[in-house]
């Protein structure tokens, strides 16, 4: 565990585990900024306890991202009706120029 | 009949996120006849305002745009959610799913990733988040949005963004612990 005391000699503006952990989502998903990514880069370089926390979050992410080649598995069939019904209403409503397996 | 280039390119990028609206529809219905109905709706409100639809758009946010509006529309006449979902400090959310890891230990949260049936387990969690939450995930955890542009698809603050993916992050993570637990991996101390 790292706390500000510890930290305070460190280059980039110091973090404490609970303030790393806190943007934890944000780092993963990209939204913070290059000057906030880099002092969670710091952080995590220096806690093995965050970074472990941090690495559990990814492949959770990780997972729920692959879960979709699942869900899109189990709506291939729904995907397939779902696009004739879309193709017959649009050449109702006069795109007569769709084709019925076109994309 | 002549083709516009303005129907060329309905007809070619907009039939080619097929799948990707239907999936988006289904996120928001969970119910495969209300999707469907869901994406007819949108695919004849985009070719009706196709005239509408500039350059500068991407096709397929623009197609979400449309679909969540019409869902909206719909569920206006249903009951609303609790804006208490958005009130809470999101990054509380994050603590949380730490301190669930920290719980857990090394072995039985690296397990948690090796089981075979994950993916169902996860889309059945999915299913069960309220609307609004299991939308943020599908765009940002599946579909790749950026919370600002996940704001601007659903119409909301990206705080609001954070808020009902960190909580939902947090559902979901425990749901996975739960089947974990079914499946023997997880001790029941832990929960």
């Amino acid at each position: 565990m790292i706390d500000r005391e510890d930290a305070k000699d460190s280059e980039v503006a110091p973090l404490d585990c609970e303030h790393a952990v806190r943007q934890l989502w944000d780092y993963a998903d990209h939204e913070l900024s290059p000057l906030d990514q880099a002092a969670v880069d710091a952080h995590l370089a220096g806690c093995a306890e965050c970074a472990d926390h941090f690495v559990f979050e990814r492949r959770f992410l990780a997972a729920i991202h692959a879960a979709q080649r699942v869900r899109d598995g189990a709506n291939e069939a729904f995907v397939s009706a779902v696009r004739n019904n879309v193709l017959e209403s649009l050449r109702n409503a006069g795109a007569f120029r769709i084709k019925e397996h076109g994309e | 009949m002549s083709l516009s280039v303005v129907d060329e390119a309905f007809e070619r990028d907009a039939l080619a996120c097929l799948p990707h609206v239907a999936r988006f529809a289904l996120s928001l219905t969970r119910d495969e006849p209300a999707a469907d109905d869901l994406v007819q709706e949108t695919y004849l409100r985009a070719f009706r305002g196709r005239a509408t639809f500039l350059p500068t758009y991407e096709m397929r946010r623009w197609l979400f745009t449309i679909c969540k509006n019409a869902f909206l529309r719909d569920r206006e006449r249903s009951v609303r959610e609790p804006a208490s979902l958005d009130a809470d400090d999101p990054t509380n959310e994050t603590l949380e799913a730490v301190r669930q890891h920290a719980r857990l230990g090394a072995e039985v949260s690296g397990a948690l990733f090796e089981q075979t049936d994950l993916g169902d387990a996860i889309i059945a969690a999915l299913n069960a988040l309220p609307a609004t939450m299991r939308a943020v995930v599908v765009l940002v955890d599946q579909e790749g949005y950026g919370y600002a542009d996940a704001a601007e698809l659903l119409g909301v603050p990206v705080g609001t963004v954070r808020s009902r993916l960190f909580r939902a992050r947090r559902v979901l993570q425990d749901a996975l612990v739960h089947h974990g637990r079914d499946a023997g991996l997880v001790a029941s101390h832990t929960h």
